[in-house]
């Protein structure tokens, strides 16, 4: 076993243990929220977007401490590529500190919505609990589920439909572990024809944020996978996402 | 010893400061007051002339300067304080005011560095340090002006400020378009109004006593015991003065892990009866020494932020309240980036 590997609290190898360290979840976080300030006039599309400027703002206090909580939406106004039936794209970041009695929580979600509706919702949830009392992946990514009050109050319709069971919001999909950045960047790429989202898209700023999350987030991911595969062949890279469950 | 000036009208005899007034500021200040009591545009013209940058440390000026105009009329110190920072823009020129200074127009502040009203400069306390800070900081961002060799103002702000490496990207998008280029001989005075009204003045960057001691958990006298500990993250850049202290925000949690051992990212307030007892206070004391919410007697929740009791937005009449009983007052919500709007009490339901 590589020495770099980490131990659960149970003496559990334990891999993903960077996808599961909410400091470093948050530095990733505040580092890209940081880039993005500073690149704010750098971006062609930015200045124009007042939910992206006003989301900026809720960020300062999160940028001069890390220790408190995060909970920013944004709105894009994009076109789907294929029925070019106008949407609008909300995405989503929640951080929430760990208190003495309480572990920490992280969402990201991205909402598809209509003039009427809600269309589509997924998020993707950071379990910190060493011990979860229910057996999960983590990250992992969920459809569905409940609205978020955040999200309700960003729609125009004071009555919205909600286009799915709000019951229910299994199975819980092994997910990629995502970031603010990286998020955004995945919508991006799903919506790069729509006005306000494609000048992000050809900006080095936005690019070098990218690459600077990529390697945050995705890298100590991907060489703990391959660790696994490479030197734990029968526990399985699947299997070992899944947080040890409490006993 | 440099000489400061303090410029009145004629208007009110009692008006320019009396023998005991002028001792006070000239001890500690360590210069040599100069009162100038001005009757007509003519004097003032000829004091103009004398004015010697280098052997001038400020001039303090009467903000309503009364029947000295043309003809004689009310004149507002605001148009002889540009003619003076035209004449010599290495003069900080500070302003005086019976009134208080929300009840004077905005754009008539900014031409004076900033304002102190009367009766405290001329009183027993006269904010000694808050004046030799001005002074001396707006002295020292001259120095950088006359050394800029190149640098763009950005760098420059940087190197008076000194922020935390942590914040130093941040602090960069906040200063404001006119200050990020080269500097004029003029600069001086709107870097010395920002650095002293926005960047020490509205929340964000750093942190006032009162907000320091909320985002420990603690009330004000808590915090005078944990003061000193706190050393490490006390703002030390140009224009810090110590009858106006400042923290930097980014720098507290590191400050207090040197005092208590902190777990990742648990909020800094939730430990403060260990804080407290790392500096020896009994626990029967430490329950006088805690934050309390205001508006919610007896409640044992931990206040998390600072807010002005109306919308009065009186300076000093701010309390520690809990974040859902504030709203953001709406004439901060479009302020720069890297500073937090302003919060006003407003409870939703009386608690």
């Amino acid at each position: 076993m590589s020495k770099n590997c980490k131990r659960s609290p149970a003496g559990e190898p334990w891999y993903f243990a960077d996808s599961r360290d909410y400091a470093k979840v948050v530095a990733a976080e505040h580092a890209f929220f940081d880039g993005l300030v500073a690149a704010k006039n750098n971006i062609s599309t930015m200045p124009g977007n007042q939910s992206l400027q006003a989301a900026l703002r809720e960020v300062t206090p999160f940028l001069h401490d890390q220790d408190r909580p995060l909970n920013i939406l944004v709105k894009f106004a994009v076109t789907d590529p294929r029925s070019q039936a106008a949407h609008t794209l909300l995405l989503g970041t929640r951080l929430q500190p760990p208190q003495p009695k309480s572990h920490a929580q992280v969402t990201h979600f991205l909402c598809l919505a209509d003039a009427e509706s809600f269309l589509a919702k997924v998020h993707i949830d950071f379990d910190f609990h060493p011990e979860a009392e229910e057996k999960k992946p983590s990250p992992h990514v969920q459809m569905g589920g409940r609205v978020f009050t955040s999200l309700l109050g960003q729609h125009p319709h004071s009555r919205p439909t909600v286009c799915w069971n709000e019951g229910i919001d299994k199975p819980r999909l092994p997910s990629l572990p995502i970031c603010t950045a990286l998020l955004w960047h995945w919508a991006f790429l799903e919506y790069s024809d729509s006005e306000q989202v494609s000048g992000f898209l050809t900006a080095w700023h936005w690019n070098e944020l990218v690459k600077k999350a990529e390697a945050a987030v995705l890298r100590p991911y991907f060489m703990d996978g391959l660790r696994i595969i490479d030197e734990r062949p029968e526990k399985g890279f699947l299997k070992a996402l899944y947080v040890p469950v409490a006993k | 010893m440099k000489t400061l000036y303090w410029i009145d009208d004629t208007h009110d005899k009692s008006k320019p400061p009396n023998e005991a007034a002028k001792r006070r500021l000239e001890n500690g200040l360590n210069v040599h007051l100069q009162v100038e009591t001005i009757k007509d545009r003519e004097q003032f013209g000829k004091l103009l002339l004398t004015l010697v940058g280098k052997r001038t440390c400020g001039v303090l000026m009467d903000y309503e300067l009364t029947a000295v105009g043309e003809e004689g009329q009310m004149t507002f110190g605001t148009t002889w304080a540009a003619e003076i920072r035209a004449a010599h823009p290495s003069i900080p020129v500070i302003g005086i005011s019976h009134k208080r200074e929300c009840e004077i127009p905005k754009f008539r502040l900014e031409s004076f560095l900033a304002f102190f009203q009367r009766d405290l400069l001329m009183g027993l306390h006269p904010p000694l340090k808050d004046i030799d800070a001005m002074l001396s900081g707006y002295s020292a961002v001259c120095r950088t002006l006359k050394k800029q060799d190149g640098k763009s103002g950005v760098d420059l702000m940087v190197g008076l400020v000194k922020p935390p490496a942590n914040v130093a990207g941040l602090f960069k998008a906040a200063i404001p378009s006119n200050l990020r280029g080269r500097w004029d001989e003029e600069t001086p005075h709107v870097v010395g109004r920002w650095l002293w009204h926005d960047f020490q003045g509205l929340p964000g960057f750093l942190f006032d006593q009162l907000g320091v001691a909320t985002h420990l958990g603690l009330n004000l006298k808590g915090f005078e015991r944990m003061r000193a500990k706190l050393d490490a993250a006390r703002y030390q850049g140009v224009f810090s003065s110590d009858e106006r202290p400042r923290w930097w925000v980014c720098a507290i949690r590191e400050a207090v892990q040197k005092i208590i051992s902190v777990p990742a990212n648990v909020r800094v307030s939730s430990l403060r009866q260990e804080l407290l007892a790392s500096v020896g206070v009994n626990q029967d004391e430490r329950k006088t020494l805690l934050a309390r919410p205001y508006g919610r007697k007896g409640s044992d929740e931990i206040p998390d932020c600072v807010a002005y009791r109306d919308d009065e937005r009186e300076e000093d009449d701010c309390v520690q309240s809990l974040f859902g009983d504030t709203i953001v007052d709406e004439r901060d919500v479009n302020s720069a980036f890297g500073f937090e709007a302003r919060r006003v009490y407003a409870p939703r339901s009386k608690p």
